[in-house]
């Protein structure tokens, strides 16, 4: 590849697409037929109708590259055979295109006529930009706070631990006892859990939740005050050295305190990242389970460990499914399972499960200002579904989805509340023993 | 044995060589599906990826575009047959006339699928931007293998023919677009492998569309 | 990137609609911004949340917890959700004039 054309940082992106060339990346790289049928599956091409945003289009971004430096007859005839040079222009659209025109959603391999990994080669795209250092700067921004400072809003640890003991205080008068607590820097407890930074940071009601629930299942927990990033932006600016730092903390976080499990707070990408891609960053699988604590939530009223009244929340609630949670993660029915139980009226959306519309906030788009008025166009789509279901709350497991929603709750008027599961869980939450409430 | 049939088998194990390599190189460098710790039916998953989840009404951009869709079909089908019958004219296989008058009228419908897919990738806008000359020519270059066979089928001459063109098509599958003959089912299998560690897929009678009751 | 005016004077937003240059805020501009998303006319309560982050920013160049602009500002937690809808990063960040905070936000 000894080009002399390129520039080095051009050469290291190349490099780092040749790295990672297993066998995985050159089918999905290979297959692509060009068919056009992927528009409709995509939000960003439902809205906007640019041929540019067509899912194959995100895949000819870097399938040009790959077919013009490491197929012969790319290099022979790149004309004939839609292979391009890595060169400004390119650059230019690529950035534009996998950076502000994809969340990375998954939703078009879902319906792709030949099953190409379309989000797969995005975030290998991503990754390329990343050599040339062209992540886009709010993005980066937050990986470079994460990395810099333990957590993605750089957070003061002193901070982190008065918020915490505010809430602590909060929640022992709420339910009225003293041994109420949330267990900082403990060792040796079953669950190790971690927050979304934007809960402490400004939206903690979801900690209180969990705490209450936490309380009510008399689980064994702890929350570390010096490493509890549950998101890891990295995933999404394609820095796969950086993702293998952020994993590694909770890795070693979770030996330093001797947890029996790695709980992840209510976080589409950080639970892709951390429960599906870490092992692959770290070249080794987890010694310890790493569960949602949607998952966690749906156990406790299971095994009957908390008991709820879904009389208590009686408008007309419906679900906004992650994708990084749900398509890309898993986690499919437990919180429908959770839902049932917390409350009384749940209308699901059309469609939902792994055929959801993204929120428009995925990828990364939140911190990426540049394509904020294309994030909330394409979130149009996620508005509608909302207000055909008639519901007064959308449960967002996902606090990045959330953020998103309660954009599109204003710009769109929707008039509804955006809520995590454990705030509607916690809502629901019977503490007392029917036997005590009787007497 | 003529020239046509040598040229035909040199293509032919041409075509395999490349794609014997292609496959190779497809092939996981190392565990296929991540190292997470699975929560999924993998077999059945990787099952379900090739054949349910390519259900017309699995698929959006067969759902969304029926007639795009059932045109691609034929195209497929017309492809395939034609594929059957040069192995069947190259050994000089005796068939009955219904059966060739049968396949006639599908091959007719094969290339008549094909030609308003070009016709398709030619007028409309968001073809023609992702389209690259290899997409035409691999377009042009199947439906005209099945008209030729057509051709055979109809006058029983132009076998010469239709076993140098059969050739070029061999030695182009592995170099255009047309290798996805190739990778289709490797893509599949990996996006079964994808999601089945996950659990997203089988998701057979998962109720994903359903409407609000 | 979007601009404001008022009385004669320009603003350069970002994408999002925070200040690009955040020490040309003043009180007009958050009036301003206040307008844009739902937060409406700004009272003594919406006052006394923008200016103590304003200062703590100032002081600490980030943003504080909501924790301690409940403890400053004497409101409870539901009730700054209630003061701004966007909540208290894209809504009361926003209108007294700071950076987009880095995260999920």
């Amino acid at each position: 590849m000894a080009d002399k054309t390129l520039t080095l940082k051009q050469s290291r992106a190349l490099e780092a697409l040749n790295l990672r060339l297993g066998g995985r990346l050159r089918t999905h790289l290979n297959s692509c037929v060009h068919c056009g049928l992927c528009g409709e599956s995509c939000h960003y091409y439902l809205r906007y109708g640019d041929p540019r945003f067509l899912p194959g289009n995100k895949v000819d971004q870097i399938a040009r590259l790959y077919r013009r430096y490491f197929t012969p007859q790319g290099r022979l005839l790149p004309g004939w055979f839609g292979a391009g040079d890595l060169n400004d222009a390119a650059i230019e659209e690529m950035v534009d295109v996998v950076f502000g025109g994809c969340t990375m959603c998954g939703r078009c391999s879902i319906h792709c006529s030949i099953g190409v990994d379309i989000p797969f080669l995005v975030r290998t795209a991503r990754t390329m930009l990343h050599e040339l250092g062209l992540v886009p700067e709010g993005l980066q921004s937050t990986v470079n706070a994460a990395i810099e400072s333990g957590n993605n809003m750089a957070i003061p640890r002193d901070e982190m631990v008065d918020t915490l003991q505010w809430l602590e205080q909060d929640l022992r008068m709420e339910v009225d006892d003293d041994s109420a607590g949330i267990p900082l820097d403990a060792t040796g407890k079953h669950i190790l859990y971690t927050l979304n930074p934007r809960e402490p940071k400004f939206f903690p009601l979801s900690i209180s939740a969990m705490a209450k629930i936490f309380y009510a299942a008399k689980e064994s927990w702890t929350i570390s005050t010096n490493c509890y990033d549950t998101t890891n932006y990295a995933y999404f600016s394609g820095s796969d050295a950086s993702a293998r730092e952020l994993t590694q903390r909770l890795t070693g976080e979770m030996q330093k305190l001797k947890a029996g499990v790695l709980a992840l707070a209510e976080c589409g990408h950080g639970f892709r990242a951390i429960r599906w891609e870490g092992p692959d960053w770290l070249g080794e699988a987890y010694p310890f389970p790493v569960v949602s604590v949607i998952e966690l939530m749906a156990g406790y009223i299971r095994s009957g460990r908390i008991r709820l009244d879904p009389g208590r929340n009686e408008k007309r609630v419906t679900l906004h499914d992650p994708c990084n949670l749900v398509r890309a993660g898993g986690v499919i029915e437990e919180q429908r399972f959770v839902l049932e139980h917390a409350v009384r009226n749940f209308v699901e959306m059309t469609p939902n499960r792994e055929n959801n519309f993204c929120c428009g906030g995925g990828g990364g788009q939140l911190s990426m200002g540049e394509y904020r008025d294309r994030r909330v166009e394409a979130g149009r789509i996620k508005a509608d579904q909302i207000r055909e279901t008639g519901a007064k709350i959308v449960a967002a497991p996902c606090h990045n989805c959330i953020d998103q929603l309660m954009e599109l709750n204003q710009v769109y008027e929707l008039g509804v509340e955006i809520r995590t599961l454990a705030e509607l869980v916690a809502d629901a939450l019977v503490l007392k023993s029917p036997a005590v409430e009787g007497s | 044995m003529t020239g046509p049939h040598w040229f035909l088998i040199a293509c032919f194990a041409v075509l395999a060589v490349g794609t014997r390599y292609l496959i190779s190189q497809a092939f996981p460098r190392e565990g296929a599906g991540g190292l997470a710790e699975s929560r999924g039916d993998v077999p059945r998953a990787v099952l379900y990826s090739l054949i349910s989840a390519m259900m017309p009404w699995k698929k959006e951009t067969a759902n969304r575009h029926i007639v795009s869709y059932a045109l691609g079909i034929t195209l497929h089908i017309g492809i395939f047959l034609s594929f059957l019958w040069l192995v069947l004219i190259f050994f000089n296989v005796e068939l009955p006339q219904a059966l060739i008058a049968l396949s006639a009228i599908v091959l007719a419908l094969g290339a008549f699928g094909g030609l308003l897919l070009l016709i398709r990738r030619l007028t409309t806008s968001q073809m023609r931007y992702l389209s690259t000359p290899d997409d035409y020519f691999s377009s042009l270059l199947t439906t005209g293998f099945i008209i030729l066979t057509l051709m055979v089928l109809r006058s029983g001459g132009l076998k010469a023919a239709l076993f140098i063109y059969a050739g070029i098509l061999f030695l182009y599958i592995p170099v255009g677009k047309l290798r996805h003959a190739i990778y289709f089912a490797l893509a599949r299998v990996y996006l079964g492998l994808f999601y089945g560690r996950r659990d997203v897929w089988p998701a057979d009678g998962r109720k994903s569309w359903r409407t609000r009751p | 990137m979007a601009k404001v005016e008022i009385g004669g004077r320009q603003f350069d937003l970002d994408g999002d609609g925070f200040l690009q240059q955040p020490e040309t805020w003043d009180e007009d501009v958050a009036r301003l911004l206040a307008t844009t998303d739902g937060t409406g006319d700004l009272t003594d309560k919406h006052w006394a949340v923008i200016r103590y982050i304003r200062e703590y920013w100032k002081a600490n160049d980030m943003a504080p917890m909501v924790r301690k602009v409940c403890q400053n500002s004497g409101l409870r937690l539901r009730e700054v959700y209630e003061l701004v809808p966007m909540g208290p990063a894209k809504g009361a960040c926003r209108i007294a004039g700071l950076p987009k905070p880095d995260g999920c936000v």
